[in-house]
């Protein structure tokens, strides 16, 4: 599903260049859950967000579902992103005057769904995720990890291919981290691929591999499963 | 789509509900004004708009390229239109516009009636439309009146006034009998010809002895062209027809040294569009017209407004972008693209400016139907306001600042780059080039404006409390209804009031000094040959003991004195241009003969030049004649400063029995002086309310960007703190950025304002000079404002617990 190969991405100032990801190539199968770890300043987040189509990388190739992506421009790539991939971040990144269920439904807004389909799918959704009780209340109204059910709600909704998921209980406790990282698993085996950015050795016990990077770079991997 | 937009925007504004507080008190009064101002203007440009031949009628006006300048006429004398109509092909149809009479007499009843005397062709020319009686050609008739709905009902009451008779008298000669033959609806009030009553021309007292004089000017020409003539082709044709018929004045004129215009012409008869009639006082003479630079004035004035309230909202939306970035970067995040977020800022934006223009519209509605109840008259705004072509304009105003306000900070946010949004990388810069030019213009505008007003105030100041060359304390102005009864009115209360301690002395003059309670001014020149030159001076009609009235002291001779008076001889007193002309060096004693069908002239005094009109005007050569039948239109008391109200008291109850069932208009010269110059007091009032909307708005705007500065430097402050800074040096930090600012405004404006200031002085003639002190009070007062708005702010963070700061961090 993901093949990257020699990606580049240096981040420049007036005096200094940064080497973020430096020719770094690895793979990524359909179905597959990938942690990927490292420390502070590895590159882990510079991957996902280049994986996710949210940046351009400087050099190298990077090929989705066989596509090389890696020169589209902005149209381009949020048409590709919205149609292929879901987002779970740390800080849950719900809109705060959005409803639950208007968070999870603006994706399917921006693809264009229908109001009644877009009504049957939030409320399957939420139901899946066992928030349709609190559908009406705002973010701030929910506890942690209710955010972030209502947040791999939002990324599941349109059915991607691909959750991008950026340290996802990073700002949760462990009881509603282990029910996170239950959904993702969950989900993963419903067929989704799953690329997952964590400090955790304990949430990275729940992928089939671990990508370990380092200065930009692929150290190890480690296959679980 | 949109209704997600609605839905956010709506959430948005009550989300940060200071900020939208700020940008919606600034955007109310933003549109306020400006829909104000765009009504007003819109009133202003419906004028004459209402008569179907508008683009075909012209007012006619005289231009004389004498060697001492360029001067025009707008009044002709009776042989004028007739010829224009018979000589000029272009012309199809021709009026004379003579005011006639403010009086009509119905069953012994007097009643205040203004009636205009025109020709048959007028009501051709004009679209007054008949609501009752002759429609096909009221002014057929030379005994025929027609009446306006509104003057009917108040001669008439409920009977019907057509083939009844009244009387009138025209030109305050003998009343005559009218009949009344049609009824018009009353005049558009936007309308430059305003009547209530309209009879022909020929009923004019004059008209027998003058209908074939040319000098005797004193009526206003409106011509209307054929189908296919042009204004050019209009204008040459008259030039012949002067050269035809007044081969005399060309040849004086060039005796006198006339040049030629740019048009060849040294005199010229030329045309004036009835469109630009209202636009042209100066030319048309009506009196109800104003200059289009003094529209543009509030246009732009309005204008500048409505920019500082859309720089505001475009600040403080910059500046609280940042809090929006993480929104934006979760949207492009899920796929939204950049235009579609522009979309959604912008109808943001959109739905808060709709907010302010509703409201501000229906505020304007209430404003302006309060004001025409309260005053009574005027333009109706508050229906115009429904006009669809106001409407359009208005919505255009709200499109124009939505856009303005709304497309930058939205167009910016849109291009936000998404994984810095996510990052939470995306802040307000503490100096931005956009944010600090906008705040410099904010206060430039302001600071001009406050320049402006002082200068104005000063000039208005000055204007008020010149010296005319005449004592105007306690000297008290009275109209009479009927001029033709002035003289023996005058000489009645001479008579009455001879015992009042408080009445010094009365005289009557023919011109008012000064805009008295009826509003009416008159000019009258005066041309001749003397001993082969020409003189020109302007001429007044007074009474006896004018001189020690007006307070006016002679260089040489003495007052009138009407044991002289005699219907053969004038008893004129010249002003010192004027006896300058005649060339004599002994004129006081001596009889002129100006014309040889009128009587000389017996010059009894010279006195300095005095300003009988405006300090807008420069002095001009005057003669003021006194004969025993000329009609006096004003009586003049001179009192003193313990009587003056009594006196007042005193004249009120004389007239009552003079001119009785007669509302009394008397005033004192020095407030009527002070109306000369309405327009420079409501240009410095409309000055005054500007600035201070400016510098309120101005301050708004910098008092929101302090507080969203503050909370993104609450980390510094707090370091700041900990490390030793005091209060003092705190404040100092915070305020110098903002403080400087306003300083490159004073900067920028005080040239500026200087520039604009002297190229407006230039117009008067007597003016004040603009002096480097006032600039720097204006700077002194723009920068104490801003620091007071900022200085609350800034002290208080200061002042804040260095630990809460850090932690709040």
């Amino acid at each position: 599903m993901i093949k990257i190969t020699n990606l580049e991405k240096y981040y420049r100032t007036e005096e200094v260049e940064t080497v973020a990801l430096n020719k770094l190539s690895f793979e990524v199968k359909e179905g597959e859950f990938v942690a990927v770890m490292g420390p502070s300043g590895c590159g882990k987040s510079t991957l996902l967000n280049i994986v996710g189509l949210l940046d351009d990388p400087d050099g190298g190739s990077f090929l989705f579902n066989g596509i090389e992506v890696a020169g589209f421009n902005e149209r381009k790539r949020a048409d590709l992103r919205k149609h292929n991939i879901g987002f779970v971040f740390q800080s849950f990144n719900l809109i705060d005057e959005l409803t639950v269920f208007e968070n999870v439904e603006l994706p399917l807004i921006y693809t264009g769904v229908k109001a009644a389909d877009r009504k049957v799918r939030v409320e399957e959704v939420l139901d899946k995720m066992q928030i349709m009780h609190r559908r009406n209340h705002y973010p701030q109204q929910l506890s942690g990890g209710q955010q972030q059910r209502v947040a791999v709600a939002r990324a599941v909704v349109n059915n991607p291919k691909l959750i991008l998921a950026d340290e996802p209980t990073g700002n949760l406790d462990s009881s509603n981290g282990n029910e996170v990282m239950q959904l993702l698993t969950d989900l993963n085996e419903q067929g989704t691929t799953i690329i997952m950015v964590t400090h955790s050795e304990h949430d990275a016990k729940y992928s089939h591999r671990i990508i370990r990077m380092l200065d930009g770079q692929t150290v190890t991997e480690n296959i679980l499963v | 789509m949109f209704k997600n937009y609605i839905k956010i925007a709506w959430r948005s504004l009550f989300k940060n509900k200071f900020h939208t507080g700020i940008n919606l008190v600034g955007l109310f009064i933003g549109f306020s004004i400006g829909i104000l101002v765009l009504l007003g203007v819109y009133g202003q440009f419906s004028y004459d708009k209402g008569h179907a031949n508008r683009k075909k009628i012209y007012q006619a006006y005289q231009v004389y390229n004498k060697e001492s300048g360029s001067q025009i006429g707008n009044v002709f004398g009776y042989p004028a239109a007739p010829m224009f109509k018979a000589e000029v092909p272009a012309i199809d149809k021709a009026t004379r516009y003579l005011f006639g009479s403010n009086l009509i007499e119905y069953k012994e009843k007097e009643i205040d009636i203004s009636t205009m005397l025109v020709d048959e062709d007028f009501l051709q020319m004009f679209s007054f439309q008949v609501v009752k009686g002759n429609a096909v050609n009221p002014l057929k008739d030379l005994t025929g009146v027609v009446l306006t709905e509104n003057a009917a009902k108040r001669v008439f009451g409920n009977e019907d006034p057509i083939g009844k008779t009244i009387q009138s008298p025209y030109g305050g000669g003998k009343k005559k009998a009218m009949t009344v033959v049609a009824v018009l609806k009353d005049v558009f009030n936007n309308s430059s010809i305003r009547f209530d009553a309209l009879a022909r021309i020929e009923n004019a007292n004059s008209y027998a002895a003058d209908k074939n004089n040319w000098d005797n000017q004193h009526h206003a020409v409106f011509v209307m062209l054929k189908d296919n003539a042009t204004q050019q082709q209009a204008e040459k044709q008259l030039i012949a027809c002067n050269q035809k018929n007044l081969p005399g004045w060309y040849e004086t004129l060039k005796q006198e040294g006339a040049k030629p215009d740019s048009r060849g012409d040294i005199f010229a008869t030329r045309l004036l569009p009835l469109s630009e009639l209202h636009f042209s006082p100066r030319i048309s003479g009506l009196g109800n017209g104003v200059n289009k630079a003094e529209i543009y004035v509030v246009l732009l004035v309005g204008l500048l407004i409505i920019l500082i309230a859309c720089f505001n909202f475009v600040n403080i939306n910059l500046a609280n972008a940042f809090t929006r970035s993480r929104e934006i970067g979760v949207r492009k995040c899920l796929g939204a693209a950049k235009e579609g977020l522009f979309a959604q800022l912008w109808s943001e934006s959109f739905l808060l400016c709709f907010i302010a223009f509703v409201l501000s519209m229906l505020f304007v509605k209430v404003l302006v139907v309060v004001i025409q109840e309260q005053t009574g008259g005027g333009m109706p705004l508050g229906e115009m306001m429904l006009e669809p072509a106001f409407l359009l304009l208005a919505l255009g105003l709200l499109l124009l600042v939505s856009f303005i306000a709304g497309g930058y900070p939205s167009w910016l946010m849109s291009k936000f780059q998404v994984v810095e949004t996510l990052k939470g990388k995306v802040t307000l810069k503490r100096k931005s080039f956009v944010r600090s030019a906008l705040i410099v213009v904010q206060f430039v505008i302001a600071c001009i404006m406050i320049s402006c007003t002082f200068i104005i105030y000063r000039q208005f100041k000055h204007l008020q409390t010149a010296d005319l060359g005449l004592n105007q304390e306690y000297l008290i102005s009275i109209p009479f209804h009927k001029p033709e009864n002035g003289r023996k009115n005058i000489e009645k209360l001479r008579t009455r009031l001879a015992s009042n301690p408080g009445v010094l002395s009365i005289s009557g003059s023919h011109v008012n000094i000064g805009m008295g309670l009826d509003g009416s001014s008159t000019k009258l020149t005066n041309s001749f040959g003397y001993k082969g030159s020409n003189i020109t001076t302007n001429v007044n009609f007074v009474d006896a003991d004018f001189l020690q009235t007006f307070g006016i002291k002679p260089i040489e001779g003495n007052d009138i004195d009407m044991r002289y008076a005699a219907d053969t001889l004038q008893q004129v007193i010249l002003t010192e241009s004027s006896a300058k002309q005649f060339n004599e060096k002994e004129l006081v004693g001596q009889q002129i003969l100006v014309d040889s069908g009128a009587p000389a002239w017996n010059i009894v005094a010279i006195i300095p030049d005095f300003h009988l009109y405006s300090l807008r005007e420069k002095k001009e050569p005057l003669a003021m004649i006194y004969t025993k039948n000329t009609p006096v239109r004003y009586c003049f008391v001179r009192t003193n400063a313990q009587n003056g109200e009594a006196v007042m008291d005193a004249l009120k109850r004389e007239m009552a029995m003079l001119e009785p069932g007669r509302e009394f208009k008397g005033s004192f010269v020095d407030e009527n002086v002070e109306n000369w110059y309405k327009q420079e007091k409501m240009m410095s009032l409309l000055f005054s309310i500007a600035a201070v909307i400016a510098i309120v708005l101005s301050c708004l705007g910098l008092l929101a960007m302090v507080l969203l500065i503050i909370q993104q430097r609450v980390k510094e402050i707090g370091v700041r703190k900990v490390l030793g800074a005091d209060v003092s040096t705190l404040s100092f930090i915070i305020s110098k950025d903002f403080l400087k600012l306003v300083l490159i405004a004073v900067l920028i404006a005080t040239p500026v304002a200087w520039l604009v200031m002297n190229k407006w002085l230039e117009s008067f003639p007597y003016r004040i000079a603009v002096q480097w002190w006032m600039f720097v009070l204006v700077a002194l007062t723009a920068l104490l404002i801003a620091f007071i708005t900022i200085s609350y702010n800034t002290v208080k963070a200061a002042m804040q617990n260095p630990v809460k700061s850090l932690r709040t961090e």
